[in-house]
């Protein structure tokens, strides 16, 4: 990302339906990936090296929907960067906070339920597109 | 930093989207430098600048001018 990535050709509406195609074709193929591997791997099945693969596999459209992102970053315009990477700090530190806090209490307190890693991921990205839409659609 | 960028733009007869789409950057993106609310990088000054025959100074005032 340079500061004259704004002079590029694409245009910013180009740049965000591009990122929404991209995020809707890895959005599918996690769909899939998860329906996938809930038909293969049964909650009491022995762990090997293929229900491992297999439990990773979502993960990869995880990665193609963050790697989405990032060049949607390099795409929009400067000041569309500006607001969406000041939402993702936000995110990132709201997200970062939370679950060191829930992490402390869960390691000290066996009777508070354990919430999966997992979650972060879509809390990042809640906490981070409520802030986008706070950010970038103000007045002034 | 304050700026003459939507004075410019109506003289023009221009609306926010069309300016966005001269310096391919979104019409809330015009809105947020027309506003103050952000402050355009160098380039992004110079091809404002070009698109309306001004310099730099004469389109974004820092408070600076005046005082020196």
């Amino acid at each position: 990302m340079s500061a004259t990535d704004q002079f590029a050709e694409i245009t910013p509406k180009q740049a965000a339906k591009k990122y929404v195609s991209r995020v809707f074709g890895a959005s599918l193929g996690y769909i899939g990936a998860v329906f996938g591997v809930s038909f293969l791997i049964d909650d009491g099945d022995p762990v090997t090296v293929f229900t491992i693969m297999a439990a990773l596999l979502p993960g990869i459209f995880i990665v193609l929907m963050v790697l989405a992102l990032w060049k949607y970053l390099s795409e929009m315009d400067e000041v569309a960067r500006h607001d969406h990477s000041r939402a993702l700090l936000i995110a990132a530190f709201t997200v970062l906070g939370l679950a060191g806090s829930w992490g402390l209490v869960e390691l000290y307190n066996d009777a508070f339920p354990r919430i999966p890693v997992f979650f972060v991921y879509p809390a990042f990205f809640g906490v981070y597109g409520i802030v986008a839409c706070m950010l970038y659609g103000r007045k002034a | 930093m304050e700026n003459r960028l939507k004075e410019l733009r109506a003289e023009r007869g221009w609306s926010q989207a069309a300016l966005g789409e001269h310096l391919n950057i979104s019409r809330q993106s015009v809105n947020a430098i027309e506003t103050g609310r952000y402050d355009p990088s160098l380039p992004l000054a110079f091809r404002i600048a070009r698109l309306f025959d001004k310099p730099i100074e004469a389109i974004f005032d820092d408070g600076q001018a005046a005082a020196e």
